[in-house]
């Protein structure tokens, strides 16, 4: 096949250069038998590694490696340059593919029996070139510096260290030192865009010379000679296309999102950036190295199998018999035993990875890591495309500031111990019903929307409240407060309606949050009077237990304040100090004081707070600004005990404009109107019992417990305050004189003996308080009749006579 | 090219001279022994000239293998003592160290490890703490609610006491480090260790 030019320029520029025979060498090799698509392979190959070339130098310029830019340099060729998804894409999965014809061409060679003399050297050529292309995977893994990334090529040095003799020196070097960090990218760069593609090109150049030096392996001739081109040539072409196709197919595979809507693919996944102290359980190698990875799980015993020999001798040993095929294979047995051989590999690397894969699959650990990876992923991408873009010391400076990742991260470690998230643990992690024997079941709270209306729903919601997920696993699991849900639930449904309302407004959510409750809502200004109203008309009087907007009702200590209830600096007092008299005082049931005890910081409590509550920067929004901490909070952060730090912020509506806010004196005043408060009821209280009641057909003396006492006790208060199951109302019981002394919730004594008016049983029975009187009003409860409150007071009064071994008996 | 089988190959093939003619005869002279100073120079002056760089290059690249080791690890304040309840629950916590280089970059008050810390009921003022990297390959060991641990990459397990447990590929157990109480503040001696060995080896 001769053709003969005629162009002057081109027979000049040949005649100064010989390229016409370098041409004609590369383009009229000669294949005997003619073109076949079966020769493609190699040339797929070699038009990857162009396209690598290719599209790697473009990347290269917009990269920059070190560790405060490279995720954030990859981030932007990601996100922000025009095409750049494209290009990366492109990078990333033609790099798969790669792995997947190497596979191929090595099977074919050894299946052919194109190892064999006089071809060992190219053979030999092969096998440098694979460990090449797996050079090039690796270090370009590590290279966008995100956290699988990061984690994967942990793993990947600590096996280079395992290296007999040399290890350490290797990853020393590899790494540019013990830590990850700057130099490590600089290397791994140099490697990944520099040493390897060298020895690649000079592999694939010897590669390429020794196989035309060969010639093609052919079994047959049945039809003519031909030439590599053009017929050849089409054929690689068209393989070659093939190839693009489905790399650009990989790019753009179509996604479908939560919401089941499908997106265009948008080529490389990128993770968040490598956090070194965050655990990450998510780690993988990319899914060409599986095998390896699954097969390492099999060396357990560091006695005798260890892992060096799943990492480095028993691969080491299974490349030597690779590299020795073509001496094995010289002999027609010894073929068999190779192509056996290399399919036992292919086999074990496919069931090593598909166990691998299966395994995840299965695993809730991984499976929460993942989505909790993926989640932290689009979220730093939402921070990267704020208003405020990209700090100079990189994107970990944003994460550290932001709620929405910190929050769960400290939920998990200090809060979910007791409390739930939306039954999981702030990360994701959900203890199954096979954990049952090794977990202990969570006993606070589910936080999940804390404060908001639905949550609210479910606290007063009767069914739910001494649920787990409520009050079931605490102290006040049928305490007090689950009474009074019961209680109201059945007499008062609308009024509860609107404190929830109330509550909800209380907590001053942010718009955005979708939680937010306007406190001019009518129901909730409604609400915020029945909160202070007597349930006689038709209030719920939550204010006889909890301080709010300055009332207080109770003849005991005030519990937590409903004072901006769920609000930021609410949430953040009580998680600093449950103790103080704001929250649970003296009834704080195991919640440690994490502010006071200097567990967590202020901004850390802040993280929490802002995460519970929704109140994170949302994309978009660009009149968000962070929460910060309101004038009055500004003190707790100069002073050192937590004292001011736990102090609700709200001001009672009264005092607003009369005197500066500050956490002291709206402490100072909630605490006085306590006080007067208390003193207040305990007076009218006295009144009461000092007015006469009826007198007694009888004399004091002959007052019998048996006869006059205990029918009252058993038909009217023995039904909540009795034994059995159920835990008694109030924690108080009557069924033995020892129990009957003994007080209850209230911690008040119940029976003084000769003191009718300092015993709490007394003061309730007579008090005209009808939301404290006892016993309470309803179907079956008969009020006692002026007669039987003289009966019990006398009894007190003359000694509280209860004669041995008398127990209480159920009413029948 | 065709193919040609082994024996057809011959010496003269591979070191083919332009005049066909082999080495120390160029010239037709005959081998002299100013014919081969001229070899030795050559090769000589070849050598240093390419030798040179590459051991400069070499020489600074393999600088990490010669660092300097530094001093034994210091005792870092890690958490307060009322941050770890007694429960004998593992609770991880990082180890921040006040200042670290990076290349040519100095950080303060960064992440360079973390650090499982657990008290036991029974002995509160002791405070027992475990490095959270896997001696196996350097993963992140997750701990279970239970107590125990478990490293999420190749599933070895842990138990409470650190031991190796029922299936675990780390060739030994969850690396304990010197922990101490001064007035309520925790402090942890933070060490790495070289992963995949059976012996605790530290990393400096």
């Amino acid at each position: 096949m001769k053709r003969v030019v005629n162009n002057p320029l081109v027979v000049w520029f040949d005649s100064r250069t010989g390229i016409g025979d370098i041409v004609k060498g590369m383009l009229y090799e000669h294949i005997p038998g003619g073109a076949r698509w079966r020769y493609v392979w190699g040339s797929t190959l070699v038009f990857c590694f162009v396209v690598q070339m290719i599209t790697g130098l473009c990347l290269w310029m917009a990269y920059s490696p070190s560790a405060h830019t490279a995720w954030e340099s990859v981030y932007y060729i990601q996100e922000s340059m025009a095409g750049g998804w494209l290009l990366r894409g492109v990078h990333h999965y033609t790099a798969q593919v790669m792995m997947v014809l190497l596979a191929l061409h090595v099977m074919q060679v050894v299946i052919d029996g194109a190892y064999r003399a006089p071809r060992e050297f190219n053979f030999w050529v092969g096998l440098i070139l694979l460990q090449v292309v797996f050079g090039l995977g690796l270090t370009g893994y590590l290279l966008p510096w995100d956290q699988k990334g990061y984690w994967a090529t942990k793993v990947a040095t600590n096996i280079m260290a395992l290296t007999p003799v040399v290890g350490d020196q290797i990853q020393a070097v590899a790494v540019g030192g013990s830590d990850y960090g700057h130099h490590t990218l600089t290397r791994f760069f140099a490697l990944h865009a520099g040493l390897l593609p060298f020895l690649m090109i000079v592999f694939v150049g010897l590669h390429v010379y020794l196989f035309r030096r060969h010639s093609i392996t052919y079994k047959d001739r049945k039809k003519p000679d031909s030439y590599f081109w053009p017929d050849q040539v089409l054929k690689d072409g068209v393989a070659c296309l093939a190839v693009l196709a489905v790399v650009l197919g990989l790019t753009l595979l179509p996604q479908w999102d939560a919401e089941g809507a499908m997106h265009l693919g948008e080529g490389a996944l990128l993770m968040a950036p490598a956090e070194p102290s965050q655990p990450y359980s998510a780690a993988r190698p990319d899914w060409y190295f599986l095998f390896l990875f699954q097969f390492l799980k099999y060396f357990e015993d560091p006695d005798t199998l260890g892992e060096v020999w799943g990492a480095i001798y028993i691969p080491g040993m299974v490349m030597g018999v690779v590299a020795l095929m073509p001496f094995v294979g010289r002999w027609k047995l010894g073929h068999r035993f190779n192509i056996l051989f290399l399919f036992i590999l292919v086999g074990g690397a496919i069931f090593l990875t598909g166990q691998a894969l299966m395994e995840d699959a299965r695993d809730k650990t991984y499976q929460a890591a993942v989505k909790e990876a993926h989640d932290v992923a689009e979220r730093v991408k939402d921070l990267a495309q704020a208003p405020e873009g990209i700090p100079k010391e990189g994107m970990l400076a944003l994460i550290a500031e932001d709620a929405y990742i910190q929050g769960p991260r400290l939920f998990a470690q200090h809060c979910s111990n007791c409390h739930r998230f939306d039954k999981h643990n702030g990360r994701y992690l959900q203890p199954t019903a096979e954990d049952k024997e090794t977990v202990v079941p969570a006993t606070g709270s589910d936080l999940n929307g804390f404060a908001t209306v639905a949550w609210l729903q479910g606290f007063f919601d009767p069914k739910q409240i001494n649920e787990l997920h409520v009050f079931g696993g605490t102290a006040f699991k049928e305490g007090s407060m689950a009474e009074q849900v019961e209680t109201y639930a059945e007499k008062n449904p609308e009024a509860i309606t609107k404190v929830i309302k109330a509550l909800a407004a209380e907590a001053r959510f942010s718009k955005a949050s979708g939680s937010f409750v306007s406190r001019d809502d009518p129901d909730a200004v409604a609400g915020r009077e029945l909160m202070k109203k007597r349930s006689r008309d038709g209030g719920v009087n939550c204010v006889r237990c909890h301080q709010f907007e300055g009332a207080f009702s109770g003849r005991r200590e005030p519990t937590v304040t409903l004072d901006g209830y769920g609000s930021r600096e609410w949430i953040i007092g009580i998680i600093s100090d449950p103790e103080h008299e704001k929250f649970y005082g003296d009834k704080n049931d195991r919640m440690p004081a994490f502010g006071t005890k200097g567990i967590l910081s202020q901004k850390e409590m802040g993280f929490i707070a802002d995460w519970l509550r929704g109140d994170w920067y949302r994309p978009g929004d660009l009149e968000w600004t962070a929460p910060t901490e309101t004038a009055s909070s500004d003190a707790t952060q100069r002073g050192e005990t937590s004292e001011e730090a736990v102090v609700s912020t709200e001001t009672p509506p009264e005092a607003t404009e009369s005197e500066p806010t500050t956490a002291e004196n709206v402490a100072e005043r909630i605490v006085e109107k306590t006080e007067e408060a208390a003193t207040e009821v305990t007076e009218a209280v006295e009144e009461v019992a000092k007015q006469p009641l009826p007198e007694l057909p009888f004399s004091p003396a002959e007052l019998d417990f048996v006869k006059h006492v205990q029918p009252i006790l058993e038909a009217h208060c023995f039904k909540c305050h009795g034994g059995g199951k159920r835990r008694p109302r109030g924690d108080y019981q009557l069924g033995t004189k020892e129990l009957a002394m003994e007080s209850g919730d209230s911690g008040e004594d119940p029976i003084v003996t000769g003191d009718s008016a300092g015993s709490y049983l007394f003061q309730l029975v007579i008090s005209d308080d009808e939301d404290e009187r006892m016993p309470p009003e309803g179907k079956d409860n008969l009020p006692l009749s002026g007669e039987q409150k003289a009966i019990l007071g006398t009894w007190i009064d003359a000694g509280a006579r209860w004669p041995e071994g008398v127990e209480l008996q159920k009413p029948e | 090219m065709s193919e040609r089988p082994d024996s057809e190959y011959e010496w003269e093939d591979v070191i083919d001279e332009p005049n066909g003619e082999s080495h120390g005869e160029a010239n037709g002279t005959e081998p002299t022994r100013r014919g081969f100073l001229v070899q030795f120079a050559a090769a000589v002056v070849g050598a240093i000239a390419t030798l040179v760089p590459a051991v400069v290059g070499l020489f600074v690249v393999t600088g990490p293998i010669r660092r300097d080791k530094g001093g034994a690890a210091e005792f870092l304040p890690i958490a307060k003592l009322d941050a770890v309840p007694a429960d004998g629950l593992p609770r991880a916590f990082p180890v921040i160290k006040a200042s670290v280089n990076d290349a040519w970059n100095r950080y303060h008050n960064v992440p360079v490890g973390s650090v499982y810390l657990i008290r036991a009921e029974a002995n509160p003022d002791q405070i027992k703490a475990f490095n959270t990297t896997c001696p196996h390959l350097g993963c992140y060991v997750d701990r279970r609610e239970n107590g125990t641990y478990h490293c999420p990459c190749h599933d070895s397990e842990f138990n409470a006491d650190g031991s190796r447990g029922a299936h675990c590929v780390s060739p030994r157990g969850l690396d304990a480090l010197e922990a101490k109480v001064e007035g309520e503040q925790i402090l942890v001696q933070f060490k790495n260790y070289k992963t995949g060995v059976e012996e605790q080896i530290e990393l400096r």
